[in-house]
């Protein structure tokens, strides 16, 4: 069981200028190092470099990752591939067509959306009887307005009134266009505002359809049509090329990818480190277990000086933990990562998070049904093997605490066959339940205590290791008290509280009242876990009386049965979940959690 | 059959349930005492659902804005709860009162 993350060493590289490309080429190797980015802490150092051809390397990776992401949008070819050894200097060259041919696609789609619009616009004023579009060239006292209103008619019959005006309109079109003289401007404008019409810009139209080349609207059509039909016949050739080119080189073409993702890497990695004239600086933290190694590799170069210092707080984490309890490094991940050097409380959440759920849930049926519903994820989804896991053992956890509750989806038999009897019977015995789940909560409350005086022990700050030990013993004192040893209780949670003033300050007594809340707040075990009993049996007794009356009612019953327990299991599902996430995160982790550390990346590693 | 007409229970009147589990209904309470349980944790459970929206509302904001608020904002969003469970422990009080 492992308390605390991978101990780490801060690292520290010298090394001549010219050797920069071998000393990347041989950190990407080894996979070890995380960097440090220097930030010209130094005055008499700057920033490095990328290397050479970083930029071609980067535009080349974009372009060739932009139109995979569309073949891959676009067919069915997955990203599982051979890698086979490809050279990026020769081979993108000659793909490079192809891949402009993919990115061609995507121009003809948006072109062929434009064509499609104008053709929409022809074809209306064809409607509204505009036969020749040449009509609307240079008029010189005259104005022409294009608008559409749901009031139409009324608006045409009034325009019709008007003297020197012409109507291009359809009774079955909304659109209309006027061609008035300047001094009815006014006239016009106050017509249109009373009837809501809007107005449309026929210009920009007009502008659409130059391409065409003739003023006939059906010709105009014609021609926008054909003009589609060969973008369409293009696009389709283009398609099928391009697809079958990368069906055809697939493995070739992800490795290329894979290649040009680590030249990237490689060669941008140069803005991480420091320089002068002369040298380079390379800062970063790496696991203590490879320090020999690496020093031994980095040894091979020439004028190179290595220096290990102790990790700082600044390092970043790497969890180790068994196979075992590794899922649940996810709900931490959900949280915040613990910080290098405080305490990794996996390994424990591993313990507690399926005993408290299963104390919540605690219904046979329903851990049967949470197993399954986690085999069913690990089998039909792709990396979800954590949550697949946590929800297994919370599963067995519910069916263990149901055996010892005797619930078997809200009855108290398996089936009507085998009987059940109660270890402990939750729903008779609320009294009972709420002292264990307080009992629980201060147990659970100490294990937070507990893992706070280690971490402080650890890093040899015995004020604090003493604060969190007084912690535990005002609550022996309380409890001395309320067990009416009131002079010896009284003294020892004195003493706890001047302790803990001690350690935390005033910090520590103003969260004296917090204790009681973060302990009571261990009911809620209670609390959803008889929600849901109750659920179940009501669902239960609902059923059965439906049952009685008859076929049509035993129909209903199974109805009522299934769609109640269904739902009370995706509640049952949901709300423990929630509830003791909730319970570690605010009332375990509080104890001695500091949240906020980097994850562990080396460079090199994917 | 007799001793099912003798029991008040309706949950408990059927003797083909003997397998179900029965919700214990306590018949020394007092119709005041069951309305005052459940005013003590239902304003209470207002309140907290007050609070949590507030909270939540902000927690989502900062989240959308950087998703590493995640863990911050649950446990912001959560503290009201405690309230709700201190309504629950004095509506049980009430009601073990007598």
């Amino acid at each position: 069981m492992n308390l605390y993350p991978v101990e780490m060493k801060k690292v520290e590289i010298f090394t001549n200028r010219k050797n920069k490309a071998k000393i990347i080429d041989l950190l990407y190797s080894l996979k070890m190092l995380h960097f440090k980015k220097y930030n010209r802490e130094i005055d008499f150092v700057d920033l490095s470099t990328p290397l050479d051809s970083a930029e071609t390397s980067t535009a080349r990776y974009l372009k060739l990752t932009s139109a995979i992401n569309l073949v891959m949008e676009k067919s069915k070819i997955k990203e599982n591939y051979e890698t086979v050894p490809v050279n990026a200097q020769t081979y993108f060259p000659l793909i490079e067509k192809q891949i402009d041919n993919i990115k061609e696609i995507e121009k003809i789609t948006e072109k062929s959306i434009d064509l499609d619009n104008t053709i929409k616009q022809a074809e209306e004023l064809k409607q509204i009887n505009v036969s020749n579009i040449d009509v609307f060239g240079d008029f010189k006292n005259f104005n022409i307005l294009f608008a559409s209103s749901l009031d139409a008619k009324t608006i045409l019959s009034k325009v019709k009134a008007m003297k020197n005006t012409v109507l291009y309109s359809s009774e079955k079109s909304n659109d209309f266009i006027i061609v008035y003289p300047h001094k009815s401007q006014t006239e016009i404008t106050n017509l249109l505002s009373t009837y809501h019409a809007k107005e449309r810009t026929l210009s920009s139209a007009l502008q659409l359809f130059s391409d065409a080349n003739t003023g006939n609207i059906d010709k105009i059509i014609q021609y926008f049509t054909n003009e589609k039909s060969n973008l369409t016949k293009t696009r389709a050739k283009l398609k099928q090329e391009g697809l079958d080119f990368f069906a055809r080189n697939k493995n070739k073409i992800f490795s290329l990818r894979a290649l040009l993702n680590q030249q990237v890497c490689k060669k941008r990695s140069g803005l991480y480190f420091g320089q002068t004239k002369n040298t380079i600086y390379i800062s970063g933290w790496v696991p203590e277990k490879d320090i020999k190694l690496l020093e031994a590799k980095l040894s091979t170069l020439k004028d190179i000086y290595i220096e290990f210092k102790k990790a700082d707080q600044d390092a970043p984490v790497c969890l180790k933990h068994d196979q075992s309890v590794k899922s649940y490094d996810f709900l931490l991940g959900f949280y915040e990562l613990p910080k290098a050097n405080s305490i990794d409380p996996t390994a424990i959440m591993a313990f507690t998070f399926p005993i408290l759920f299963g104390l919540m849930l605690g219904d046979i049926g329903y851990g049967l049904v949470i197993m399954a519903i986690a085999y069913i994820i690990k089998k039909k989804m792709e990396g979800a093997e954590d949550i697949s896991k946590i929800l297994s053992s919370c599963g067995l956890s519910s069916a263990i605490f149901g055996f010892i509750f005797a619930e078997f989806f809200g009855t108290e038999s398996i089936f009507g066959i085998i009987k059940l009897t109660p270890y402990f019977h939750r729903i008779h015995e609320i009294n009972t339940l709420m002292l264990m789940c307080i009992g629980v909560g201060i147990l659970h409350v100490n294990i937070g205590y507990v893992l706070s005086a280690i971490k402080h022990y650890k890093h040899k700050n015995y004020t604090h290791m003493v604060g969190a030990l007084a912690w535990m013993s005002l609550q022996v004192g309380l409890a001395l008290i309320f067990l009416n040893q009131k002079y010896i209780g009284g003294f020892l949670a004195f003493l706890s509280i001047a302790l803990i003033y001690k350690a935390e300050s005033i910090n520590g007594l103003i969260e004296l009242p917090g204790l009681l809340g973060n302990i009571l707040s261990y009911m809620r075990i209670m609390a959803v876990g008889l929600a849901s009993a109750y659920l179940a049996i009501l669902v239960n007794e609902q059923a059965l009386t439906l049952m009685s009356a008859g076929t049509m009612g035993i129909v209903a019953g199974i109805l009522l049965l299934l769609t109640g327990h269904g739902f009370n299991i995706a509640l049952g599902i949901l709300s423990p979940f929630i509830h003791t996430l909730r319970l570690h995160y605010v009332e375990f982790f509080t104890k001695f959690y500091e949240g906020g550390g980097e994850k562990y990346k080396p460079f090199g590693k994917k | 059959m007799k001793e099912g007409e003798k029991n008040t229970n309706p949950l408990e009147r059927n003797k083909k349930q003997s397998y179900l589990l029965k919700i214990k209904v306590n018949k020394m309470v007092e119709p005041i005492t069951a309305i005052a349980a459940a005013i003590g944790v239902g304003i209470c459970a207002v309140a907290a659902g007050y609070a949590e929206a507030k909270i939540g509302v902000a927690a989502v904001g900062a989240m959308s804005e950087n998703e590493k608020f995640f863990g911050k904002g649950l446990i912001m969003t959560v503290l009201p709860e405690t309230i709700v469970i201190f309504g629950l422990i004095v509506s049980i009080m009430i009601l073990n009162a007598h």
